[in-house]
């Protein structure tokens, strides 16, 4: 388009260069012809007076000479006289011809040619009158010349006259000429200038228009470059079918889409032919009626084979391009589709996938509102960009509304918040806007009937990858669970209460259950000795009973209270040294182990966090026990056993971990009891013996139990009747 | 001769316990002057009672109405005036806690009440038996430190 513009402007130009020097031109030529006339009519006067003065001056002569021969009547005169007179007409004739073009000079020049002929006329008849001699011929030559020179004194004036006038016109032209003379050189400048302007114009468009053409030039290169890349790259060739000449034209990448080397033959249809598949080669036939008939070729497919036996999917397109001078060209394009069709394949399967990848998502979306009504939750997406809010359909539910049944913008949403509550929800906002997460915020709204409900809201603030920025959140209706956790919190309330009030009980009760029992067992002493004498044998018996039942009663008091105790004191763990706590425990029992000839062995016990009066009280109850309980005819024997084990690897834990535990037996060769009372034991008041036969309160294993719980740990029993008891303390390391 | 008696005090609430406490100091060979209070606020009076000769030895016992023995404690070790009275407890309630505890208020003797007469008289002249060694070598009353 552009260069094509240019084309016309260069164009416009150049004729309008050519009328202005055709212009310029006709002026000169008219000026030139001008001067030249003008200096022609300078030469005409200059000849008009010359003539003039010729003329003149041979009437003169002639006069001269006829007078000299009238007086000498010598014949020389005569002949002398003959010959100025025909020189006078000579220069009449060319006066004639000279004044021919100016009327006055014309009229002057008749009465001149007048007084000529008149004086001619008269000197002949002189002639013819003259006597031969006598004074009469001298009166009458006197008369002659007088007449004479009246004539040529006429003719004189009239000589004068025309060279006067000559000299007039002479000094008209004179003044035209020298006019043109001055303007001759401005005009010759003038042109030398215009010419030289439009040269520059012209030198300058045509320069210019050499740059396009170079740059179009390059352009057409580089696109030509291109074009042969990208035929290659995209796989396709282009033909060109001159339907004048019948001759066609093949690109390079033709030919290789051919599966042939550029330019190896012909490019004819006779050669082409041959490469069709046979069952394509009326869709060719057809291509090319189409191509003649429509003048463009809608996209048309056809296989081809290569050499190599290659069959490759092409796809043909063209158009008939008419330019001047009859030109008619068919101009083609012809791509190989065979791995684009491979392509398609592929999409089409992608496509598959995708729409496999669409349904479970749609499952999925339809789970996750079914989720959201299950756990009582709404989803919903804030723009920044709009301040508008999508919502799930459980959203909308949430607050009393029917699915999607309003636009959720910030103003409506805090009509909808508990007047106390809206100065949260206002916040969060703010802060999203700035950027920040929404942390977890609670806070109530009213129903549209009117109740109110406590929501929970988390939402994150996420930038897309088009940097688009987007606030998500998850609002939960929290009031069950709120309503539920509260009424947890204040059973658990009442719990620690009764567990309290409990062990209260627990304590106060042993305590105040001493006091009375102290004072029933003083005065039982004071009876013992104050009235030893004055008691029967029987009252005796029965003061003793009575003395028994409360020292068991004291027992079980005391029992109680150190259970109370394991259960009330404050569980300081410090780093114990079991070892210690043993050595201590023995100590206590050092009397009892004395009096049954015990035998112990012992393995080297870790440190472990704990409470050290627990842990000794621990020990000191487990081996009592198994001293209490030993076989009369046997002698006791006691093992303390000690390995650390990890839990998945001890049955009894029930754990499946890689935790660490300190794992301790206790085991002897007493009585032992049937393994399924191998729990029972554990429990407070529980014996499995009668009192008399072992004494004991049911309470020492309870403590023992208690006491390990406190530590994190679990004990077991594991015993068979007759054959001893092996009692395990698992300790978390 | 006053120094010959030894003066005791006793504020418990429970009259069993006054009774057997007054019955074995009359049992026991030593000569004093036994008194007892009801509860803590009795004590006090009869402390500042200036009409009385402060006693050798309080037994206060912990658990009593209107003021107990461990803010009984605390009131006469807070008086310069009763600096040189020996304070024994005597109470039912033998827990570590409680022990600590009246020690570091100030008392010098912790008794677990017996169960049995013949012990308590055994106690009670112990007490008695020390406390005047401690009076009459002029010992400082702070490093006497007793757990019966």
């Amino acid at each position: 388009m552009k260069i094509s513009n240019s084309q016309f402007v260069s164009r416009i130009i150049f004729t309008l260069s050519l009328f202005v020097l055709l212009f310029i031109g006709a002026i000169t030529f008219k000026h030139t012809t001008n001067i030249s006339r003008a200096s022609k009519v300078l030469l005409e006067t200059y000849e008009v007076n010359l003539a003039l003065e010729h003329l003149f001056n041979d009437i003169v002569d002639s006069e001269n000479s006829l007078r000299g021969y009238l007086i000498t009547s010598d014949t020389t005169h005569l002949r002398s006289y003959r010959n100025t007179i025909k020189k006078v007409n000579y220069s009449f004739l060319l006066l004639k011809a000279l004044t021919n073009e100016n009327q006055i000079q014309r009229d002057n020049l008749r009465m001149l040619y007048h007084y000529i002929s008149e004086r001619n006329n008269k000197i002949t008849s002189f002639m013819e009158l003259l006597p031969e001699n006598g004074v009469n011929r001298n009166q009458e030559l006197r008369k002659i010349f007088k007449e004479s020179d009246t004539l040529i004194q006429e003719i004189r004036e009239k000589v004068s006259e025309m060279i006067a006038n000559e000299e007039s016109y002479l000094k008209q032209r004179n003044l035209k000429y020298t006019n043109q003379i001055y303007l001759t050189p401005i005009l010759a400048f003038g042109i030398l200038f215009i010419i030289l302007l439009l040269l520059i114009l012209t030198y300058y468009r045509t320069s210019r228009n050499l740059e396009q053409l170079q740059t179009t030039n390059t352009k057409l290169k580089k696109s030509q470059f291109l074009s042969y890349q990208a035929e290659i790259l995209s796989e396709f060739g282009t033909w060109e079918w001159d339907l004048i000449t019948q001759t066609l034209k093949y690109s390079d990448n033709f030919y290789r889409i051919l599966g042939a080397e550029p330019q190896s033959f012909e490019a004819t249809n006779e050669n082409f032919f041959p490469f069709v598949h046979p069952e394509d080669m009326g869709a060719v036939n057809t291509i090319i009626e189409k191509i003649l008939e429509l003048e463009e070729l809608p996209y048309s497919y056809y296989r081809i084979i290569r050499k190599d036996g290659q069959i490759r999917n092409l796809r043909a397109t063209g158009k008939l391009f008419t330019g001047e001078g009859g030109m008619k060209i068919v101009l083609g394009v012809t791509e190989d589709i065979t791995t684009e069709t491979a392509k398609t394949e592929l999409l089409l399967s992608n496509n598959e996938e995708l729409q496999k990848t669409n349904k479970e998502l749609k499952i999925l979306s339809e789970s996750g509102k079914q989720a959201e009504i299950l756990g009582n939750y709404g989803s919903w997406i804030l723009d920044y960009e709009t301040g508008r809010y999508t919502y799930s359909d459980n959203k909308f539910r949430l607050l009393g509304f029917e699915p999607q049944s309003f636009y959720p913008g910030i103003e409506r949403i805090l009509e909808l918040i508990h007047p106390e509550d809206k100065y949260l929800i206002e916040e969060a906002y703010q802060n999203s806007r700035e950027g920040k997460d929404i942390p977890s915020i609670t806070y109530r709204i009213i129903k549209q009937d009117g109740t109110i409900r406590l929501f929970k809201t988390i939402a994150k603030s996420i930038i897309d990858s088009r940097g688009k920025r987007t606030l998500i959140g998850t609002t939960q209706d929290i009031t069950e669970d709120y309503n539920k956790s509260l009424q947890l919190k204040e059973r658990n309330k009442e719990l620690e209460q009764t567990i309290k009030e409990l062990n209260e009980f627990n304590y106060v009760a042993s305590h105040d259950l001493q006091e009375p029992l102290r004072k029933i067992q003083t005065f039982i002493s004071r009876i013992k000795e104050k009235e030893k004498d004055t008691l029967t044998e029987f009252g005796k018996d029965y003061l003793h009973r009575v003395n028994v039942a409360s020292i068991r009663m004291r027992g079980l008091i005391d029992d109680l209270l150190q259970y109370s105790k394991a259960n009330k004191e404050k569980k300081i763990l410090i780093k114990t040294d079991l070892n210690k706590a043993l050595q201590n425990s023995l100590i206590v029992l050092s009397q009892k182990i004395e009096e049954k000839k015990v035998r112990l062995t012992q393995q080297r016990l870790p440190a472990i966090h704990g409470i050290p009066f627990q842990l000794q009280q621990l020990f000191t109850n487990l081996l009592s026990n198994s001293i209490k309980y030993s076989k009369e005819d046997t002698e006791p024997l006691i093992s303390i056993t000690y390995e650390k084990v990890i839990a998945k690897n001890e049955k009894p834990l029930q754990e499946n971990s890689n935790r660490y535990f300190h794992k301790i037996n206790f085991t002897d060769n007493g009585i032992g009891f049937e393994q399924v009372n191998g729990e029972k034991i554990f429990l407070l008041f529980k014996r499995l013996h009668g009192k008399t036969e072992y004494d004991g309160t049911g309470v020492g294993l309870a403590i023992c139990k208690k006491i390990v719980e406190n530590h994190k740990g679990q004990i077991f029993a594991y015993s068979k009747p007759e054959k001893g008891t092996t009692i395990t303390v698992y300790f978390p390391v | 001769m006053l120094t010959d008696t030894i003066r005791i005090i006793l504020a418990d609430d429970d009259e069993d316990d006054r009774n057997f406490f007054v019955e074995a100091f009359e049992e026991i060979k030593i000569k004093t002057i036994v008194t007892t209070v009801r509860n803590g606020s009795e004590l006090l009076q009869q402390l500042n009672d200036c009409r009385n000769v402060l006693p050798h030895i309080i037994f206060l016992d912990l658990n009593m109405p209107i003021i107990n023995g461990m803010d009984c404690l605390k009131l006469i070790r807070e008086n310069e005036t009763f600096k040189n009275v020996a304070i024994a407890i005597y109470s039912t309630s033998s827990s570590e806690e409680d022990i600590e505890n009246t020690f570091v208020l100030g008392a010098n003797i912790y008794i677990k009440k017996p169960n049995d007469f013949h012990i308590l008289k055994k106690i009670l002249s112990n007490v008695v038996s020390m406390n005047l060694q401690f009076e009459t070598n002029g010992l400082n009353k702070e490093n006497f430190l007793l757990r019966i």
